[in-house]
């Protein structure tokens, strides 16, 4: 019995100790199974390849993503950059013989929507009477830019500015240095003076800068030049930024003064989230800021790639959509398709915003910074820049009548007129900005006439050339032009005109007035990263390959007979 | 003594117009240069009803930021605050345009239209130039087939009679014996010297003609007759017809001795005559031409009568002269006493005249030109026969006037004796003879009395 006490004891003591190992051992691989599991967990990332600061999956605090270059068709697509010519006195004097003016090149579209022109533009030396009427043309800017601001007259000794002037001043500072008429210390005192200006102004309701200024004392004003504010136009801003640009890639030595000058705007109500721009005014009865999308075909685009060189996005300003033709003279003239009677804005074709786009940016994209000039990388652009040019020829050939069709002043009541090759539903429609029709304010733009002759070398621009090239004061200026029915000169001068004659001549010798830009960051880019203001006015990144303003190519659209 | 002191007079009328046209043509020379002190408008005031101000895009850095649109007595219109205006049939204001353009910064301002330009002179009365006039020449009023030569003195200043005349539309022949110089139309030419007038009194509503739709007026808003000049809004609407409103005492140009009166109501009268005659004159060699226009004889006759007509322009210069001094002289010695006693002398009220110009105006829809001969007939009965003769001696060459067989009709009429389908019993319109003679009774002593 107990006996078998004995035995029952250690049959339980053996099974307990049996239970008990087999319960360490379950215990142990538990353990051991769970830190595996977690170390798995825990160190999968090691096999993860490393983040580089700025490579492909690092994903760039804002801090930093002011350092990254601004991309351009150089660098995705490994082409050379176009290079800043010399200065026409530096040049060699078989500099001309070199350069590729794509003469054998067939006309029509490329597969990524470049456009090869059916013109070229002319390209040489300045001859003694276009130096003459450079010098002259910068006559006026040395008798009319204010000595206590640095800004110029945008009319004669009436002391008033915009934006859209003073960016026709820097056109002739640019100019006139390029070919020789000033030299460096002149270039650098006059943008210095004026970039000091310009970010002084006081802006409309600390936005952006007011449409007018005092020349003399660089205070807002209104129409009417007295103290006051009225508003922003994005056109006028637009043409700026282009220069803005021009003047920053080819002396990098100011660029820091203007990045100072853009820092100070506020963008966040200029370009929509679709890519819009927003001009502003001054509601009468509330005093209200009201803003308003502003630019019609022509100058909306110019404007828009203005801004776009800057790293802004304005993909829908771009666009040449909404558009229409009227077919003048077999031309298909495109005219902006929004109705003038529902938005209140007129659609004046006139050839000024075409030059500047051909002139300044040699009708490119503006990440493009390495097409030769013959190859227009924003096609549609230089394609409708052709049409405008050939209704006026044709115009010319067939009812005898020279045409440079532009928005000029004039003196005298109205004061200034949109002398369009289309408006209103017109052809060579000529009004006021009121819209009163005013067909004996018809002239040749001198602008437009040297432009063209710039842009298209053929027998029509030799003889707009001829009508306009002696069309000066040698004291003054060069005249605003000639009257279409024969009352003689346009007896007025102004900045813009003699800017754009200036940049017509220094296109002959320099071709498209835009160069890359060749360094590496931009304090435009980097700057206020520390704080939230870049997203407050909207301050852009630089502009990467998805960025681009796309490359389009437009068919005819709805056709109106005229 | 008397005889020189009015051709002294009369040369300083010479010199002041001398004077004038030289300050208008400066005016053109210095109106170039924009400047905002130039401001002599507010765009927000409207000129008539249905104007409005409007905002202005402006690419430039100056300019005006407003202007103001409407449409008036038939013709569109746009102006800016330095007072450019344009006024023209066709609201793109590109055909037939009159256009005023001011002295900068003053109320001093100039309508155009081709060769012809109006503008007030130091006196405030509306004065009409044509360039390239020259003394032979002839001036005659068309409107529709009618023609009504015009006396050598429209180149002077106008009187209201004249300036309602001009106003009335048609176009401004030019001649130069039988060449046709130039033609002007006239549309606008009322809603411009309006403009001008109402410029500068410094946009008072006063200076407006009479039923000139303004807003806030009581003044009927339809279409608005530039018969007469339109009394205060402050209730004066029953001032006498051809009295401007006083000019507000802050006008720089107009001076409160323009202020015409009764003098010049029995003046304009004597004028009208004048110009009656010398149209009804015009009528009968008109006709000899069409009907033997090969004749030598007529081409002589239309020689002699073309020295007839100059002589005729210069003694219409001249008389002008003679009046316009006279009216000076008169002005400066005038009493409430000798108004009066003119009034009574010329056997005429402007009340009267006002009534009856209103009247046949509006009821019957004439003309001003044919309500004034129809009145001026009714004066005198002698040249009222004469007329009715001449008139009926002329029916088959088909040359009479259209005028003439209205004021035939309505003259007819008159007298109760009602002619071609009146004479029914009953007309197309169902209308008894009886209705239509009270009509007429009506119409009779509505003419002739007060």
């Amino acid at each position: 019995m107990e006996e078998n006490n004995k035995q029952r004891k250690r049959k339980l003591f053996g099974s307990g100790f049996l239970i008990l190992l087999t319960s360490v051992a379950v215990v142990f691989a538990v353990a051991w199974y769970t830190a595996s599991a977690a170390r798995a967990l825990f160190l999968a990332h090691e096999d993860i390849k490393p983040i580089i600061a700025g490579g492909d999956l690092d994903e760039l605090p804002a801090l930093l993503r002011g350092n990254e270059p601004s991309v351009t068709t150089s660098l995705v697509r490994g082409t050379s950059r176009r290079e800043k010519p010399p200065r026409m006195c530096e040049m060699s004097e078989d500099y001309f013989d070199a350069i590729d003016r794509g003469l054998d090149q067939p006309s029509g579209y490329t597969k990524r929507n470049e456009y090869v022109r059916k013109y070229r533009a002319r390209r040489g030396f300045l001859n003694e009477r276009e130096m003459r009427a450079a010098r002259v043309a910068w006559k006026y800017f040395e008798l009319f830019t204010q000595e206590t601001t640095g800004l110029a007259n945008s009319v004669g000794n009436y002391p008033s500015t915009t934006l859209w002037d003073t960016a026709s001043y820097l056109a002739a500072i640019v100019a006139a240095y390029e070919i020789c008429i000033i030299e460096k210390p002149e270039l650098d005192r006059r943008i210095t003076q004026l970039l000091t200006t310009v970010k002084s102004l006081d802006l409309f309701r600390g936005e952006m800068p007011n449409k007018v200024y005092h020349t003399k004392s660089g205070a807002k004003v209104d129409y009417t030049n007295k103290p006051g504010e009225i508003g922003f136009s994005a056109l006028d801003i637009g043409r700026f930024l282009v220069w803005m640009r021009i003047i920053k890639n080819r002396y990098p030595h100011h660029g820091n003064t203007i990045d100072s000058v853009l820092l100070k705007w506020d963008f966040s109500n200029t370009v929509s989230e679709e890519g819009l721009l927003f001009g502003a005014f001054v509601d009468d009865e509330t005093g209200e800021t009201v803003y308003a999308q502003e630019g019609r075909l022509g100058y909306e685009e110019y404007a828009a790639k203005g801004f776009a060189l800057w790293g802004f996005r304005p993909i829908m300003a771009h666009r040449a959509e909404p558009f229409l033709t009227a077919s003048i003279y077999d031309v298909p003239v495109p005219y902006d398709g929004r109705d003038p009677r529902i938005f209140h804005s007129q659609n004046y074709v006139v050839t000024e915003s075409y030059l500047q786009d051909g002139l300044e940016l040699g009708f490119d994209l503006p990440h493009d910074d390495s097409s030769p000039d013959w190859l227009n990388s924003d096609g549609w652009r230089a394609e409708f820049a052709d049409r405008i040019y050939e209704v006026q020829e044709r115009r010319w050939r067939q009812s005898g009548f020279m045409t440079a069709r532009s928005e000029h002043n004039v003196k005298g009541p109205p004061y200034f007129t949109y002398d369009t090759v289309f408006s209103d539903g017109y052809p060579w429609n000529t009004v006021t900005p009121r819209g009163d029709y005013v067909p004996d304010h018809a002239a040749v733009a001198a602008k437009a006439a040297l432009g063209l002759w710039a842009l298209w070398e053929t027998e029509y621009t030799d003889v707009l050339y001829e009508a306009i090239i002696e069309l000066y004061d040698p004291e003054v200026g060069m005249y605003e032009g000639l009257y279409e029915r024969g009352q003689g000169r346009v007896e007025i001068f102004t900045a813009n005109n003699n800017g754009i004659i200036l940049t017509s001549l220094l296109h002959k010798v320099q071709g498209t007035i835009l160069t890359p830009f060749e360094g590496d960051t931009e304090v435009w880019y980097t700057a206020f990263r520390d704080q939230d203001l870049r997203v407050v006015r909207k301050y852009p990144d630089p502009p990467q390959e998805e960025d681009w303003l796309p490359a389009v190519r437009h068919s005819l659209h709805q056709e109106v007979r005229r | 003594m008397m005889r020189s002191l009015m051709l002294s007079t009369a040369i300083t009328l010479c010199l002041g117009q001398y004077v004038s046209a030289q300050t208008q043509d400066e005016t053109l020379r210095n109106a170039e240069a924009f400047a905002p002190e130039n401001a002599i408008v507010d765009t927000s005031i409207p000129f008539a009803i249905g104007a409005r101000e409007a905002r202005q895009e402006l690419r430039g850095a100056f300019g005006w930021p407003t202007f103001q649109e409407g449409l008036v007595e038939g013709v569109y219109f746009r102006f800016d605050p330095d007072g450019y205006a344009r006024f023209a049939p066709s609201p793109r204001l590109d055909t037939d345009v009159f256009e005023v353009i001011c002295r900068p910064g003053t109320l001093n301002c100039q309508g155009r239209k081709g060769l012809l330009s109006i503008y007030l002179n130091g006196n405030g009365a509306l004065q009409l130039d044509i360039a390239e006039v020259g003394d032979g020449d002839t001036m005659f009023l068309i409107e529709g087939a009618s023609e009504l030569q015009l006396p050598k003195r429209i180149l002077g200043p106008l009187d209201e009679r004249m300036e309602l005349l001009l106003g009335s539309g048609g176009e401004l022949l030019i001649k130069r014996g039988e060449l046709k110089v130039a033609r002007i139309s006239l549309a606008g030419f009322s809603a411009v010297a309006a403009y001008l007038r109402w410029i500068t009194a410094r946009q008072d509503y006063g200076v407006l003609p009479r039923g000139w739709a303004v807003p806030n007026s009581s003044a009927p808003q339809g279409d608005p007759i530039a018969v007469n000049w339109q009394v205060s809004p402050a209730g004066q609407q029953n001032q006498p017809i051809f009295e401007r409103q006083e000019k507000p005492a802050n006008n720089p140009i107009a001076s409160p001795a323009t202020q015409q009166g009764s003098n010049e109501v029995l003046l304009n009268i004597n004028e009208l005559r004048d110009l009656l005659s010398a149209s009804n004159d015009e009528a009968q060699p008109k006709s000899r031409l069409e009907i033997q226009p090969q004749s030598t004889v007529v081409r002589e006759q239309s020689f002699a009568d073309s020295d007839q007509t100059q002589i005729s322009a210069l003694q219409d210069t001249a008389r002008a002269l003679l009046e316009a001094a006279e009216t000076l002289q008169k002005d400066t010695v005038r009493t409430d006493e000798n108004m009066a006693f003119q009034n009574h002398q010329s056997g005429e009220s402007p009340k009267r005249l006002a009534n009856q110009l209103d009247y046949l105006m509006t009821e019957f829809g004439l003309d001003a030109k044919t309500a004034l001969a129809l009145i001026e007939r009714e004066h005198d009965s002698e040249l009222l026969q004469d007329n009715e003769a001449k008139l009926r001696i002329a029916p088959s060459s088909g040359n009479i006037e259209p005028s003439g067989d209205i004021v035939l009709d309505i003259l007819a009429e008159l007298r109760g004796q009602p002619s071609g389908p009146n004479l029914r019993e009953e007309s197309d319109d169902g209308f008894s003879r009886d209705e239509y003679q009270l009509l007429s009774d009506y119409f009779k002593s509505v003419f002739s009395g007060d």
